[in-house]
């Protein structure tokens, strides 16, 4: 399976420069998974609002794909992320995982929809969507969809919204962590479960970056 | 379903049905600022009535039909009765009664003077004296239970009070139309610590010629008071209306618990929108529960207002869609306090070319701390021909709530087929069974007979699909 | 009883049996044995009906008829029980009804529920079944061993003439090996049932006595004895005897 990184707002690994590409839609041919990610800063200093759109089609038998979207929204950060994945061949299949932390005054905003038309026979599509909220006055919106016209398919969705719990942080604190630390490494486990799903070693590495430097926020 | 009503006339004066004593009122269709004068003015409605229903018509007018969902554009509003049909209409025979409504009677077990009844040969039926000593319990404890009508003519200032203050008339298309020409309905007043033991049923409040085809119900459920309130029934209704577009607004007041259920099972040309809301205060309960079985196209999605600490709303749903059939049925939770929660539960089957549609709203307004919601919604495919759509919603404005939701749709396993039919039953038998078993957590909620009869019609209706 | 020949089955394009012969007499305990892939299951599976096997050739006679054309259900009526590897968990469908159901389906005279119930409590006694495994939903968050406990005594209320017994053994302790032969014991005694225990493990043979023993590899059976050959087995493994 080969990975692609979509980080939105700065497309890294691209030679492309432009910043406007908000629109990806995309027939799927071979196993692929996407990973996407936000780019806080680019050439013009922090950007305040992302909107992103990914749509996959599934028209080939036989495909398979998976999208991890892993954000750590930080303070006053707002993004709009809509992915859709529409299935009109047979046996096809499509995980999407989405993970989410807010931390103060931010907004996530997310629709996933899965899409089975009549020839969508035997597909095999999930989606989860977990937001972590680690702060005060934030805002999250969660749409997960399913359009189903075939019956011998397999599909499901799952969301949640919750802040940390609070036995695990409990625990991290009865190991001598300060509050911030143990915060940092609870946020930072929350998201790197998605992050060991990442075939592609380079991009891996990328994003496991971008997660642990968050560090310096404070 | 064993009670009926007496149609005696002291029973009429006692219990609420007016029927019109202006001769020169001729039935027709379409609506107008004449139909509407002339319905206020049979039932003989206060001057603040009238300028509500007339209102509610200017906003009938104006507004569009909604731009999501099923498909509305076929109804044709110039070609509805909104007030008393012509007796002539509902004239038809037994002989008349389609095969397969007479088959779903006899395999339901429904008695033969309700059969008559329901499927239109009959307009009146006769009672059983069970019912009036249920009455008697009821005022005893002071608890009100009207037609609507009656209750506005007896209760006028309690009426006035909650009258269209949770579903303005403006809300929707079919909130206004049903404010302009509503009839019929119940009004409930439940007073205060005052636990009704027995369910309300509704199925009193009708008759043939009043189908509920805009009704209009009014429930109030003064602090710390329980009761239940129970209408329709899973036996197939015929109706000659194409257009049901009813109004429930539920007050349920600090402390109080309220469960509100309704089975449908309208014939498949009716169009059936129904606006339902809840106001749930401090510390109340309110329950919704929802088996929609019938009608050609159905939109409903019953919500609850958790405005005060601690109040918890819940709507357990079923959906039902057969050929030509669409059930878009859902909930909204919205929740406007410290320490709510919510849930909902909603199982659907479609077969045989129906669609099911589960539209969900759940909101978390800033103020409402630590706020509760659990959402699941399972969807069964039985076949090729049909489809289901999950169309959730969260928005969640408060950092410390915690909200889930989980959904699934999937199709009867081969293998789960293979192995009842290897024990001897037969395929329509497997699939009934496990579309019994699929909607059971639901069904276990509904008063016994209700239970029992929907059990039987998911039998009938497997046989009947099943090759 | 029951007469396998030239029995040839395919899954998605893929053979599986090559040519099964068996042949199966009234009051007879026969043992398949094999490793994993050689097809036990396949044949217990085709035996009843399952529409996901495809048979390319060969008969399956049942007292005298071919069964090829006979649904699942209707094999059930003629008294093939297989009881299944891996049971389907049915949420919301209680046990107590359900088996009701199924003992209404096979007897000419139908019981009530509380007639049924007599009936159903000696049935619990036999296999060690406590009260409140009836009032959950079949199978539902059901241990392995208490599947393989609802499979008997789903045996026991159908009273099968020939009982396929697919990996019934795995997962269970000996008590409940035990329990489980004392079930199918009681039938044979009772109504000289026939049966066909697939199993990986000398084990439960020697509570289910067998009369004959074969060995099944790639998809046909490659060797048939009596009961030494399923000692040789345990002492040896397949490899040596195969």
């Amino acid at each position: 399976m080969k990975t692609i990184l979509l980080a939105i707002n700065n497309l890294i690994n691209m030679k492309n420069k432009n910043i406007e590409e908000n629109n990806k839609e995309i027939k799927v041919i071979e196993d692929t998974q996407y990973v996407i990610i936000d780019e806080e800063n680019n050439e013009e200093g922090r950007i305040l609002k992302t909107d992103f759109n990914l749509k996959l089609i599934f028209e080939k038998k036989g495909v398979s794909a998976e999208i991890l979207g892993i954000f750590n929204l930080e303070k006053g950060k707002e993004i709009k992320l809509v992915t859709s994945t529409k299935h009109i061949a047979s046996n096809t299949s499509c995980n999407t995982f989405i993970k989410a932390v807010l931390n103060d005054n931010s907004s996530f905003d997310y629709k996933g929809k899965i899409l089975i038309g009549k020839k969508g026979i035997q597909t095999n599509a999930f989606l989860h969507d977990n937001v972590l909220v680690a702060g005060e006055n934030t805002k999250r919106n969660s749409q997960p969809i399913l359009e189903i016209e075939a019956n011998d398919v397999k599909a499901s969705h799952g969301s949640t919204t919750g802040r940390i719990d609070e036995n695990q942080f409990y625990y991290l604190k009865s190991r001598g962590l300060g509050e911030e630390e143990a915060k940092d490494l609870i946020k930072e486990g929350f998201l790197v479960s998605l992050v060991d799903k990442i075939k592609d070693n380079k991009i891996r590495e990328i994003v496991l970056n971008k997660i642990k430097s968050k560090r310096e926020y404070l | 379903m064993s009670k009926r009503i007496d149609f005696r006339e002291n029973y009429k004066e006692k219990f609420g049905f007016n029927m019109p004593n202006d001769s020169s009122f001729k039935a027709k269709k379409g609506l107008s600022e004449e139909v509407v004068k002339n319905i206020s003015k049979i039932k003989d409605e206060p001057q603040w009535m009238l300028d509500y229903r007339l209102n509610a018509l200017k906003s009938f007018q104006k507004k569009k039909l909604p731009s999501w969902g099923p498909n509305l554009s076929n109804i044709n509003f110039d070609d509805i009765y909104y007030y008393l049909k012509p007796l002539s209409n509902e004239k038809k025979t037994w002989d008349e009664v389609p095969e397969s409504i007479k088959t779903t009677f006899e395999r339901l077990g429904v008695p033969q003077a309700e059969r008559e009844f329901l499927s239109g040969v009959k307009a009146q039926y006769d009672s059983e004296v069970a019912y009036s000593s249920l009455v008697k319990d009821l005022e005893d404890d002071g608890v009100i239970f009207l037609s609507t009508d009656e209750g506005l003519r007896r209760y006028p200032e309690l009426f006035k009070e909650y009258f269209g203050k949770l579903i303005p008339f403006s809300d929707n298309k079919f909130a206004s139309l049903n404010s302009a020409v509503w009839s019929g309905g119940s009004f409930v007043y439940i007073p205060k610590g005052v636990m009704v033991k027995r369910p309300l049923q509704a199925y009193f409040r009708i008759n043939a010629q009043r189908m509920g085809q805009f009704e209009r119900t009014l429930i109030i459920a003064d602090e710390g008071s329980f009761a239940q309130y129970v209408e329709g029934c899973t036996a197939p209704v015929y109706s000659t209306d194409s257009l049901h577009a009813a109004v429930v607004e539920v007050y349920v007041k600090k402390g109080a618990r309220f469960r509100y259920t309704t089975i449908q099972n309208w014939s498949n040309d009716v169009y059936n929108l129904v606006t339902k809301r809840a106001k749930v205060e401090e510390d109340g309960v309110m329950e919704w529960i929802d088996g929609n079985l019938g009608s050609k196209i159905t939109m409903k999605y019953p919500s609850c207002y958790l405005i005060g600490e601690r109040a918890r709303g819940e709507m357990l749903s079923i959906a039902y869609a057969s050929s030509d059939q669409h059930q878009d049925a859902g909930a909204k939770m919205i929740h406007l306090a410290p320490n709510t929660s919510s849930r909902i539960i909603s199982k659907s089957v479609s077969i045989n070319g129906g669609r099911t549609s589960y539209r969900g709203m759940v909101e978390v307004a800033p103020a409402a701390k630590n706020a509760k919601c659990r959402v699941e919604c399972d969807a069964l495919i039985l076949d090729e021909e049909s489809a289901s759509d999950t169309l959730p919603l969260m928005k969640i404005n408060e950092s410390s709530a915690n909200i889930e939701h989980e959904a699934t749709v999937s199709k009867i396993g081969e293998e789960k087929l293979f192995y009842l039919t290897s024990r001897g039953l037969t395929e329509s038998e497997a699939m009934g069974l496990i579309v019994s078993g699929f909607i059971e957590p639901i069904v276990k909620q509904l008063p016994m007979e209700y239970a029992i009869e929907l059990n039987r019609l998911i039998e009938l209706e497997m046989e009947g699909s099943v090759g | 009883m029951l007469t396998i020949k030239n029995l040839k089955v395919s899954i998605e394009e893929k053979k599986v049996l090559n040519g099964v012969n068996l042949e199966i007499s009234q009051n007879t305990i026969h043992a398949l044995m094999g490793q994993n892939g050689s097809g036990k299951s396949t044949l217990s599976q085709t035996i009843m009906g399952n529409p996901v096997y495809k048979i390319t050739e060969g008969q399956i006679i049942f007292e005298g008829k071919s069964i090829l054309n006979d649904k699942p259900e209707e094999r059930a009526k003629k008294g093939i029980f297989l009881s299944f590897q891996y049971p389907s968990e049915v949420s919301g469908v209680g046990v107590s009804s359900y088996l009701r159901l199924i003992y209404n389906n096979s007897h000419q005279e139908k019981l009530s529920p509380v007639k049924f119930r007599e009936i159903l409590q000696e049935k619990c006694k036999i296999l060690g079944i406590k009260e409140e495994m009836i009032h959950r939903s079949l199978n539902e968050g059901f241990s392995g061993g208490e599947k393989k406990k609802m499979e008997m005594l789903q045996m026991l209320i159908l009273e099968p003439k020939i009982a396929i017994l697919d990996e019934v053994d795995s997962g269970l302790d000996v008590d409940a090996l035990k329990t489980v032969s004392k079930a199918v014991n009681y039938l044979k005694d009772k109504n000289k049932m026939s049966v066909l225990v697939i199993t990986h493990y000398a084990r439960i043979l020697k509570y289910l006595k067998p009369d004959f023993v074969h060995i099944m590899k790639d998809g046909e059976i490659t060797k048939s004895g009596d009961k030494k050959l399923a000692q040789e087995i345990e002492e040896k493994g397949y490899k040596t005897n195969v």
